[in-house]
């Protein structure tokens, strides 16, 4: 495990404890940074850094919603003579069970995969990677709600010839209100892998750290800007990328959400050039 | 295309959620199969390959072992069996594994197929070398660091080798070659585990390096067979095709054939061309740790023609897939009911997918079949087809093709009786009598057209020249129109019925001699020739070809024998070897002749990067160094290469620090053809790898130009600039020859002093013609008491003329009239210093003019006469120009210079428009007498074929292309005596 990894790693108990040290001070009922009169409260920018959503922190409220999540990337290196296009589309689910409870899924995905090798190219179109999400808002105090949450990677890619690769992934959400029209979301990720291979595990770990700052000047528009680092460890540790980010969400119509996501990881050990993201949603507002 | 893989994540979505990583672990994939899919870790063994197949016979022969030495190298010219390298061997064959620690070709180790020959008598390895690689940079081929020996004898025995993709060490690859006792074949199969971080498209494949003109590869689909499409790197996934197997097949009787099936799927996909196929498994996207695998059957059976050897594919393919075949067996005559096996026959059997008349792209060539000795042939077909068998003999289409249908268990053919040939029998001597080894050179003549003769390889290996066409142009003799006169005198051999010109030939230095034939089928003609040595030689100076391939090197499949024999015939006396990457001597051929005394032979090699590394400056793609002659070296056969260096990855100051130390001697580096341009992404000539420009100086010291490259020492020893000689002709490339002239004369002017050389660069009989162009090396040297150090001596102070043709004798003459010949060792010139010029040649050589080049310019042109009403066949009236020229004419007194004297034909007008690299590349191609944009930007035109009329139609008959072209080295005038001063770049 890399340097970054290793403290990032010690640092989770700490913010653990923080985090129930932090519901324990919370009223039982739900934080009002969820029940603002934002449009949509504690939202990340919705972008795939990793199957099934993962290694983008989710959610910080809870509601129902249901959505269609396209994902795309692309990594040319043109010193290496490679290149990766990606590109997928899954629906994905949440469900609110109790004030501060909700479940969430992302069902596998319609896959597209291009890699070139040289001019040596392959491509497919299959299944992605499948979720299952429990989450749990613990509201600080009025501005503030963090929420804690667990993921489980349901190993469905089909780009797998001989292996399966499956994942977890925990970490905490957060919200903060600094006005009626401005929050910052984010929150910390631990994202994990283990790619199965006839009894070897190449397991890769990426704990991510984002936070972003949503502007919504009006009921059906939603500005973000952020930015995100990450540190891998396992195989090929490192620091990953300082990934800037940027979303645009629109909500034409009460209940429906369009959002459009871009970021550019910088500097690290991924070479992605650029991702994006396009979510068609519907709330359901009268989950909120 | 969705993949497969969902049926193992289903079982863990019962048992739960995070716990099933180690359920799924435990019961998706039982630990037994996996062999080393899951990576490597030191004791996997991938399991055995093609499990179907099943080979029996009474021998149960089987072995494997480490080779010994020179003992232990299998037959033929290819075979590249060295100490280290690992023999798989049984009663039916013989097969040699690279050492992990001898990289060839573009492997960067061992591991690879080095030879693979039948155990029949006179069987020759023909192939190459075999390599694994997954894509076709140089990251992705696999550089194995381990090999294990499995022997299990008496079932199997086998090599595994063990290792990772050369640049990217997370990919691990481990592959298994295993021989049972009386397979044909090997089995293997390749595991590659992929550790990388990103999905990697992967083609896992075994990488047959053909080499240009050695074995040809055939592969059964539509419109195939030897035809492929081109072959370019940018776009070469334009080029993969899905086929049942792929065979090849060399242009010897004696050369094994070879045939790879894949075992574990019904297609195997790849790319093929003259110089390479690559054939393995689909082109895969593989997800970080996951695995691919792929299995294949590389089978080998003796020659002529690869019907032995797809009848192997056949019987793997039936064996494995239960496809079935029909056995077909026939009998050819050729005039007169005589049976007549010869390799020029063919008989090559297609699949028809329409009605017989259709166009290739009707048909699927599936065999092709050389009849034995007495006519009759057999092979298998796949059953139940509609098929066509069309003879060929001398290239062309020998009558209509016969249909048939394999619709039964076996079939035998009606009597294919075919025209018979017309057979010529020739002898040359010397004007007393003596045989004489020559020569010969058929061309058409009126009525026959070169059309009606003109014959290819199945439409591959399509020679202009090749008219008539006598056999394969990259084989022995008869090759294209030529034919070797061996020490008898005479030869023998069939020509296709016309009317020809026959030219019987000993060098540009003797007389040349013609008959005209008329030739009818079945008839048989006798012809005579006397050629005699002409006085065109000044005393002490011996003729030498510095840069000579043969069947050793990768791109030619001459045997030693006729390389050896051609060194004679074109009377070259000494010989640079300079095989790619290997070192040859032709000690044994020369001996088998007789002819030792005829000619020497030096040992050398032309190393020939193939992997690319080199960054030079704005270079978006890496590169190679391009090709280096260094002579004499040590032939050592025990040894890779025969003792030739590891080329790869080398920047020539590197490369000759490390070729020092295998020097037989004082050696030369020579740097050929500079500016040749690159071969399917593999730089020939350094200086345009580098790019250099004629026009820049080349800096003290590296400085991140491009000319700076040629400043740097790599590895602290000799500096990259740090070669003896450069090639200035190569060839009869006209083009070539003044681009390179145009670099020679940038050195000259930078005082970076290299000798001028002129080889032939020939790989066979017919189409680079051995001794065309050649170094007429000064010094005092004669044959029969060589001395090889004082000889390149000569070599490396430049004390040579390079010609096709003419020969400058040439003295730069002081006051004491002291003969000083062009070198580069500066001259004092005295009072009333002049250049002496003689100036002879054979009838047939057209001179138009005699040129002094100084400083890069010519300054003087004397214009010669006509040759028209000499006769070309004569022995007389050799001298074209003697007499003396001041050196004032030429100089200004007191400024040091070079001077250059060239002869022979006018120089076309060229221009430097297509991209101001300083080099011709336009010629005046609408005749408007300049160089200019109406002319196309680099379109350059080489002289072509002329008609009889033309005083070039003789010597260009001889060497094809030849632009009669003669060159002195310079004459450095150092007026004050004090040191030379070079005068700069213009």
């Amino acid at each position: 495990m890399g340097r970054a990894g290793t403290t990032v790693m010690r640092a989770l108990p700490a913010l653990a404890t923080l985090a129930l040290l932090s519901s324990t001070l919370s009223s039982p009922a739900l934080a009002r940074p969820c029940q603002s009169a934002l449009p949509e409260a504690g939202a990340s920018a919705r972008l795939g850094f990793a199957p099934a959503g993962f290694g983008s922190v989710p959610e910080a409220c809870p509601v129902t919603d249901s959505s269609l999540q396209g994902t795309a990337s692309a990594l040319l290196a043109f010193d290496d003579f490679y290149g990766l296009l990606e590109a997928g589309v899954a629906p994905r689910f949440r469900r609110r069970l109790f004030d501060s409870d909700w479940v969430s899924l992302w069902l596998p995905s319609l896959e597209y995969r291009f890699s070139a090798n040289a001019t040596i190219e392959a491509h497919t179109l299959g299944l992605g990677d499948a979720a299952v999400g429990y989450h749990h808002a613990l509201a600080v105090n009025q501005r503030l709600v963090l929420t804690p949450y667990l993921r489980v990677l349901y190993p469905f890619d089909t780009g797998y010839r001989n292996a399966t690769r499956y994942g977890f992934e925990h970490g905490l959400s957060a919200s903060l209100l600094l006005s009626p029209r401005i929050e910052l979301v984010g929150g910390l990720a631990f994202p994990a892998f283990f790619t199965h291979n006839g009894g070897r595990v190449l397991a890769v770990f990426v704990p991510s750290f984002e936070t972003e700052a949503v502007l919504s000047p009006t009921a059906w528009l939603g500005i973000v800007l952020g930015a995100g680092v990450r540190v891998r460890s396992g195989k090929q540790p490192g620091f990953e990328s300082f990934d800037p980010r940027a979303a645009l969400r629109l909500y034409p119509v009460s209940g429906l959400r369009i959002e459009l996501a871009a970021a550019a990881p910088l500097w690290g050990g991924d070479r992605t050039d650029l991702l994006l993201g396009l979510n068609l949603g519907w709330l359901f507002l009268d989950s909120r | 295309m969705l993949s497969a893989g969902v049926p193992c994540f289903v079982r863990t979505l019962a048992p739960g959620l995070v716990l099933g990583v180690a359920l799924a672990a435990a019961g998706c994939n039982p630990a037994e199969d996996w062999g080393c899919l899951a990576g490597d870790d030191g004791q996997c063994m991938p399991r055995s390959p093609c499990a179907g197949l099943q080979f029996t016979c009474a021998q149960s022969e089987l072995g494997i072992r480490r080779v010994a030495g020179a003992e232990d190298r299998p037959n033929g010219v290819k075979a590249d069996a060295a100490a280290g390298d690992i023999v798989l061997e049984n009663a039916v064959l013989t097969a040699v594994l690279g050492g992990i620690e001898t990289p060839r070709t573009l492997a960067p180790s061992g591991g690879g197929v080095v030879d693979l020959v039948p155990r029949v008598p006179d069987a020759l390895d023909e192939l190459n070398h075999a390599f694994q690689a997954v894509g076709i940079l140089p990251d992705d081929a696999a550089r194995y660091t381990r090999v294990d020996w499995v022997d299990q004898r008496p079932e199997f025995v086998a090599a595994v080798f063990r290792g990772h993709l050369d640049l990217r060490p997370e990919v691990e690859i481990v592959t298994r070659y295993e021989l049972r006792a009386c397979e044909s074949g090997l089995r293997v199969r390749s595991e590659i585990y992929q550790g990388s971080r990103d999905p990697l498209t992967m083609f896992p494949a075994d990488a047959l390096f053909w080499g240009d003109r050695s074995l040809t590869p055939f592969v059964p689909i539509v419109g195939g067979g030897y035809a492929h499409p081109e072959l370019d790197l940018e776009t070469i996934g334009d080029a993969f095709r899905d086929s049942a197997f792929v065979a090849a097949d060399a242009h010897d009787e004696q050369g094994a054939a070879y045939a790879i099936v894949a075992c574990d799927s019904r297609t195997q996909a790849g790319f093929h061309s003259e110089t390479l196929s690559a054939v393995g498994a689909e082109r895969t996207l593989v997800m970080p740790g996951d695995s691919v695998a792929f299995e294949r059957f590389i089978a080998v059976a003796p020659g002529p023609g690869q019907q032995r050897a797809t009848d192997l594919a056949f019987e793997v393919r039936a064996q494995l897939f239960g496809e079935q075949t029909t056995a077909v067996t026939g009998q050819t005559l050729r005039g007169e009911g005589a049976a007549r096996g010869e390799r020029r026959l063919s008989l090559l059997f297609s699949e028809l997918l329409g009605d017989a008349s259709g166009p290739a792209e009707t048909r699927v060539p599936w065999a092709e079949a050389i009849p034995d000795e007495d006519g009759s042939f057999a092979l298998s077909l796949p059953r139940n087809k509609h098929f066509s068998l069309q003879p060929f003999a001398f290239g062309r289409e020998l009558g209509r093709a016969m249909v048939f249908d394999t619709d039964r268990d076996a079939i035998e053919l009606p009597v294919l009786d075919l025209a018979e040939p017309a057979t010529l029998t020739v002898n040359v001597a010397r004007t007393d009598q003596t045989p004489l080894v020559a020569e010969l050179v058929l061309v058409p003549r009126a009525p026959t057209t070169a059309d009606e003769v003109r014959g290819s390889q199945f439409g591959v290996f399509a020679e202009e020249r090749c008219a008539p066409y006598l056999g394969p142009p990259h084989a022995g003799s008869p090759a294209c129109n030529r034919v070797l006169v061996g020490k008898s005198g005479s030869a023998r051999f069939d020509v296709p019925p016309g009317n020809y010109f026959v030219y019987a030939s000993h060098g540009p230095f003797w007389s040349l001699a013609r008959a005209a034939v008329s030739l009818d089928a079945g008839e048989k003609t006798e012809l005579s020739f006397e050629l005699s040595p002409l006085s065109l030689l000044p005393d002490g100076v011996l003729s030498a070809d510095f840069h000579v391939h043969g069947g050793a090197s990768y791109d030619s499949s001459l045997p030693d024998r006729d390389r050896a024999l051609s060194f004679v015939a074109m009377g070259v006396d000494v010989i640079a070897a300079t095989d790619h990457d290997v070192v040859s001597d032709y000690a044994r051929a020369l001996g088998e002749l007789g002819l030792q005394r005829e000619v020497r032979v030096m040992p050398g090699v032309e190393t020939t990067g193939q992997i690319l590394f080199l960054r030079p400056p704005g270079s978006d793609v890496p590169r190679v160094i391009g090709h280096f002659n260094f002579w004499p070296l040590r032939h050592n056969p025990a040894l890779p290469r025969n003792g030739a260096p590891d080329d790869e990855r080398q920047e020539p100051g590197a490369l000759f620090d490390r070729v020092e130390r295998l020097y037989d001697g004082r050696g030369v580096a020579q740097l050929n053809h500079p500016f040749l341009p690159s071969d399917l992404g593999r730089d020939t000539g350094y200086l345009a790898a580098i790019e250099y420009d004629p026009r820049r100086a080349v800096p003290s010291g590296p400085d991140g130009t491009h000319e700076g490259e040629l400043s740097r020492r790599p590895a602290n020893g000799h500096r990259n600039l740090d070669f003896d000689a450069q090639e200035v002709m190569n060839g009869t490339s006209v083009e070539q020859m003044l681009r390179y002239r145009v670099g020679w004369f940038s050195f000259l002017n930078q005082g970076i002093l290299r000798a001028g050389t002129a080889n032939s660069d020939s790989h066979t009989l017919a189409t680079d013609v051995l001794g065309y162009p050649r170094n007429l090396v000064f010094g005092g040297h004669t044959l029969a008491n060589f001395e090889r150090e004082r000889f390149n001596q000569s070599v490396r102070h430049g004390e040579l003329v390079g010609t096709n043709g003419p020969v400058l004798d040439l003295c730069f003459m002081d006051a004491n009239q002291a003969c000083a010949r062009p070198s580069l060792s500066a001259l004092a010139p005295g009072a009333n210093a002049r250049f002496h010029v003689a100036l002879r040649a054979a009838p047939y050589v057209p001179i138009d003019e005699l040129r002094f080049v100084v400083n890069g310019s010519v300054r003087k042109t004397i214009a010669l006469p006509p040759t028209s009403g000499r006769d070309p066949f004569g022995t007389s009236d050799l001298t074209r120009f003697e007499g003396d020229i001041a050196l004032s004419e030429l100089a200004s007194a007191g400024t040091d210079c070079w001077i250059v004297i060239e002869a022979g034909l006018r120089l076309p007008l060229v221009g430097d428009l297509e991209d101001d690299d300083g080099l011709p590349d336009t010629t005046d191609n609408n005749g408007d007498g300049r160089v200019d944009a109406a002319d196309v930007a680099g379109d350059f035109r080489e002289p072509g074929r002329v008609t009889e009329n033309d005083p070039r139609f003789h010597l260009e008959t001889l060497a094809p292309g030849a632009w009669s072209s003669a060159f002195g080295n310079p004459f450095l005038i150092d007026w004050s005596g004090d040191g030379w001063v070079a005068p700069g770049l213009p």
